[in-house]
């Protein structure tokens, strides 16, 4: 490495360059190596903490797309040990109010995992917390794309699917004329395309009929039947046997395959007939839609109890279920199942990012690893302060490497005290490649909170009750309930909107301000893409009964008005389309049935000349 | 203001007097990561440290971070591609990045980063052909045109200043 320092390349007039120490190595290096090892020091020292501080807060607000606000944080990594004195994580459906405050918090990590950028925490005390506390100033909106705005997206999507009548109480007096047209009914749209349908599926059975070429082929292979009818090989010799024996087994091969051909055809013919069949179903399962689109055109009252518990309580079990749907989607994202090697977006820096991608492998750490956290929280229930104990166990970003779900358990202790008692748990488990997301509570005696009914000038003050819950999610599929009981319910009417209201309304309102208990019953099934929700309650039924006996006769008119006016619109193009799909089966059907029985015919007729070839005693080669 | 002035003083006391075309050229390659790679990164920091210990041309180190920078820029689609290609598109190495991922100091190199992996591996390449072509410019330039630059008036400005002195603490 060390030269002598001449410019090399020759020119006598360059600048000669500066004599090199000797060595591979400049000691005198070290120095400024040093001093910068010593200002990084000094500068972890002093700010160490308000850098991870920050650092944490702005990682954790990103990661959860809700702001997070760490303070008083401390970490000791000789001794293992993080301290933090308040965390605020801030409600993403709500800027005004935090959804978790934490502190202080005190945590140990283990710090070998750290050499390998993984993080493992033993254990995770919060010493207090405090849940949907008002903050002082509102939380900032995360803009950009983010994990929060991705997950209450994909969230609304399913809320979304989810059809909640509106409850309709106008006076059926003044119901508007109904206007119906032919093209707003689904009906009538499918009947036409099934019509379509029919047509182009009839011609391309009656294409594929033709290519079949039966008529040629058997006519072909009767005539070389007719042909050799009493022929014997007495009559033809040995040779001309052999030959006739050779021309019948070509004939007999082409038949097979017509054979073969003409079954395709007919399982053709099936799958078309088949369609044809769900086409047909799926009209009248149209005429229903068209029918309840009609009502809502009229907007006639829902006086029956599965639309009337919907209409009540649809969205407040939605609010519920969505919630627990939220946190299912976000242990999707951060908990992928399985343990191959996962990409995700690099650090935000001037250059490009990137891709980082993390290869988790058994028995290692996982990236990230909560074994245990403990959380003790106090809340105040009008006199009385409830107190509860949380835990969790086993959050980490890979619970194949860790071999257990990620589970959590809440209770309130309720010893000596009027208060009732609350126990929640669940878990989400990812180990496997269908992840199973599951969540249930009861609370007895528990101070519910207010429930408004959606369309009717009422909110109801439940006052102490029993509450239950539970959610699943496994692949696609959803399934829940959430009931409460409330057994004394103060009704408030909002007065000022009532008198505005018509008779119907005021009628009703008067019907559920009598009721004096509530209880209502949710149930969600059904997929992601598709869910079902079904709401039963107490109040359904009487609802029902009184406003059936109010308005029983008119609605049932006015009911009968639609149908008749859906039938008339629909009626023309049901009819024609069951006709047409009819024939074409029938015509498709007869085509199959006929070729078949031909077929059948002629292979017949060619194992008898076969026969009639070997005289019986002959074995034809 | 400061950081052009200071690229000027590298750039002159790298081509006229610092260090022998090899030391200056081996500077230089090093220094290329600098600029190639993603600044903060844990190899970045070793070759900081082999430029301030070894004995070979930190200014040319500095010179070539200036100088690669925007072709690090420029290049950084195709680092994400060559990183993507080994990290995830070559079976063959994945025992090897998992046992990286899963050794102690290991993941602090983000290796598992397409960008850093990427351009890493294209320093390495480049390397020895950064060295060759550096050296090769480096005596050219000694020969032919160093003498006259030496005595311009520009020259003796830069060589003026203040910072020229705290720069040449590391002049080989």
């Amino acid at each position: 490495m060390a030269g002598t320092g001449v410019p090399q390349g020759g020119g006598g007039a360059a600048p000669r360059a500066r004599p090199l120490a000797r060595g591979p190595v400049r000691w005198s290096g070290l120095v400024p190596i040093v001093l910068f090892v010593a200002l990084l020091c000094s500068v972890w020292t002093l700010f160490g903490n308000r850098i991870i501080e920050s650092v944490a807060s702005e990682a954790a607000t990103k990661a959860l797309g809700t702001e997070v606000d760490i303070r008083g944080l401390d970490l000791s990594l000789l001794r293992g040990t993080l301290a933090i004195a308040q965390v605020e994580i801030a409600d993403p459906f709500d800027v005004n109010r935090n959804l978790l405050e934490l502190g202080p918090v005190a945590a140990g990590i283990q710090r070998r995992p750290l050499l390998e950028k993984k993080v493992v925490i033993d254990s995770f005390v919060v010493a207090q917390s405090r849940y949907h506390g008002r903050r002082a100033t509102p939380a900032r909106v995360i803009e950009g794309r983010s994990l929060s705005r991705d997950v209450l997206g994909e969230v609304r999507k399913f809320t979304d699917k989810i059809a909640v009548p509106p409850l309709q109480l106008l006076p059926i007096d003044t119901v508007q004329q109904l206007a119906l047209h032919p093209g707003q009914l689904t009906t009538v749209q499918l009947a036409k395309a099934l019509d379509a349908r029919a047509d182009s599926l009839y011609r391309a059975l009656t294409a594929q009929h033709q290519a079949l070429r039966v008529e040629q082929r058997l006519d072909s292979a009767r005539q070389v039947a007719d042909r050799l009818k009493g022929q014997s090989p007495l009559s033809m010799g040995l040779s001309g046997a052999q030959r006739a024996a050779g021309d019948l087994r070509a004939v007999q091969k082409s038949v097979e395959d017509l054979r073969v051909r003409a079954e395709k055809f007919a399982a053709d013919v099936q799958r078309g007939e088949q369609e044809l069949r769900d086409g047909v179903a799926a009209l009248d399962q149209a005429r229903e839609k068209d029918l309840a689109f009609a009502r809502g055109l009229l907007k006639l009252p829902s006086i029956e109890g599965p639309q009337l518990g919907n209409a009540l309580f649809g969205k407040v079990s939605i609010d519920r279920f969505q919630q627990a749907l939220y946190y299912a989607e976000v242990a999707k994202r951060y908990v992928p199942p399985g343990l191959l090697p996962r990409e995700e977006p690099g650090p935000k820096r001037l250059r490009r990012a990137g891709t980082t991608v993390a290869f988790p492998k058994a028995p290692h750490y996982p990236s990230f690893h909560l074994r245990r956290a403990l959380a003790r929280f106090a809340m105040s229930e009008g006199s009385v302060t409830a107190r509860y104990v949380a835990t969790v166990s086993d959050v980490s970003s890979e619970p194949g490497l860790v071999g257990a779900p990620i589970a959590f358990r809440i209770e309130r202790e309720a010893k000596g005290s009027d208060l009732g008692t609350l126990r929640a748990s669940g878990i989400a488990d990812h180990r496997t490649a269908t992840p199973l997301d599951s969540a249930a509570g009861r609370a007895t005696g528990f101070a519910l909170s207010g429930v408004e009914l959606p369309g009717l000038p009422l909110s109801a003050e439940l006052g102490t009750g029993d509450a239950t819950f539970s959610f699943a999610r496994q692949g696609d599929n959803v399934r829940g309930t959430w009931a409460l009981n409330a057994p004394k319910v103060r009704w408030v009417a909002d007065s000022a909107r009532a008198a505005g209201e018509g008779e119907m309304m005021r009628y009703a309102t008067q019907v559920i301000a009598g009721i004096p208990t509530l209880s209502v019953r949710a149930e969600l099934g059904g997929t992601i893409a598709a869910p079902v929700l079904a709401v039963r309650s107490n109040i359904d039924s009487v609802f029902a009964a009184s406003l059936r006996q109010l308005v029983g006769a008119q609605l049932a008119k006015a009911e009968s008005r639609v149908r008749a006016e859906v039938d008339r619109l629909t009626a023309g193009p049901l009819t024609s389309v069951k006709a047409k799909v009819d024939d074409v089966r029938t015509e498709a059907d007869k085509r199959v049935a006929d070729t078949r029985a031909r077929i059948d015919f002629q292979k017949r007729e060619l194992e008898d000349r076969l026969k009639g070839l070997g005289g019986g005693l002959l074995r034809i080669p | 203001m400061l950081a052009i002035l200071k690229l000027l003083q590298s750039i002159v006391s790298t081509l006229h007097s610092a260090g022998s075309p090899r030391q200056v050229a081996l500077g230089f390659a090093l220094g290329a990561s600098l600029g190639l790679t993603p600044l903060p990164n844990v190899h970045n920091g070793v070759v900081v440290l082999l430029l301030c210990v070894l004995n070979v041309s930190f200014g040319a180190g500095m010179l070539a971070w200036a100088v690669f920078t925007p072709v690090g820029f420029m290049l950084d689609p195709l680092f994400d591609r060559v990183g993507q290609a080994l990290l995830l598109g070559t079976p063959a190495l994945t025992p090897l990045w998992t046992s990286w991922y899963n050794a102690a100091g290991m993941p602090w190199t983000n290796f598992n980063n397409t960008v850093v992996l990427g351009s890493v591996v294209a320093w390495l390449v480049l390397f020895a052909p950064i060295a060759l072509a550096a050296r090769w410019g480096l005596v050219r330039y000694r020969a032919r045109y160093a003498a006259a630059f030496e005595q311009s008036r520009w020259m003796k400005a830069v060589k003026a200043s203040k910072l020229y002195n705290v720069w040449s603490w590391f002049s080989p």
